[in-house]
């Protein structure tokens, strides 16, 4: 039973941007914290089953960070590569609830219908900030 | 070469944070009580993670190898600690 809470709110879905959240959230499940994550913005794109499979490395970063290249830097130290398969393996510790934001999910076409399965929903911004973030042991922002 | 009897060797060469606090986390929960995990890894992370999570779930860190590239760890199974 998770005694501890922690609220992360992602907003950047790069590949490169996403990956150390979903690690820390792992981390901390694997520990037994209960860990909410909400996905806002264009991030919320990728709970989605095809948007997880398009998360790539964008905008300024991909200049130096080749998304193949850290996609087999991420597999040599053990972390699983797909988003999908880590955000499945979050949902799997029973430690994770994920969810996207209503306002971007209706914005970048995510619905309850065809979120990954096992995902916790749509939720309004401010259910999340004030019954999750704020009752949280700690809330970061990605 | 310890004297306690290792229950469970756990290899973690080669990951990197945070999969050795995960495979460490999950193998452990499988143990019973009193249970010794011997954790082998090379990220230098483990150095301070591995006595800290001890700390925080009430396990007993035996002995300790930190010097790299193989890092080894052994520890006891503890009851859980009250947050």
């Amino acid at each position: 039973m998770a005694e501890k809470n922690v609220s992360m709110i992602i907003r950047n879905s790069d590949y490169d941007k996403i990956i150390t959240p979903l690690g820390f959230a792992f981390m901390l499940a694997a520990e037994d914290v209960h860990v909410d994550i909400m996905f806002v913005s264009k991030a919320v794109a990728a709970l989605r089953e095809e948007g997880a499979l398009q998360v790539r490395v964008t905008g300024d970063s991909a200049k130096d960070t080749q998304y193949e290249w850290l996609r087999q830097e991420i597999v040599k130290v053990g972390f699983p590569a797909d988003i999908a398969e880590i955000l499945q393996g979050l949902k799997g510790t029973g430690n994770v609830n994920i969810y996207g934001c209503s306002t971007a999910a209706a914005i970048f076409g995510v619905t309850e219908d065809n979120m990954l399965p096992g995902m916790d929903g749509v939720v309004g911004g401010g259910w999340f900030l004030l019954e999750i973030a704020m009752k949280a042991d700690l809330s970061l922002t990605f | 070469m310890s004297e306690a009897t290792i229950t469970q060797t756990l290899d973690t060469s080669g990951k990197s944070c945070p999969m050795p606090m995960i495979e460490t986390n999950f193998a452990m929960k499988k143990l019973q009580i009193g249970d010794i995990l011997e954790i082998i890894a090379t990220d230098v992370g483990t150095r301070k993670d591995i006595p800290s999570w001890c700390d925080r779930k009430g396990h007993t860190l035996l002995e300790s190898q930190t010097d790299p590239p193989t890092l080894r760890y052994v520890v006891r199974k503890g009851e859980p600690v009250e947050s």
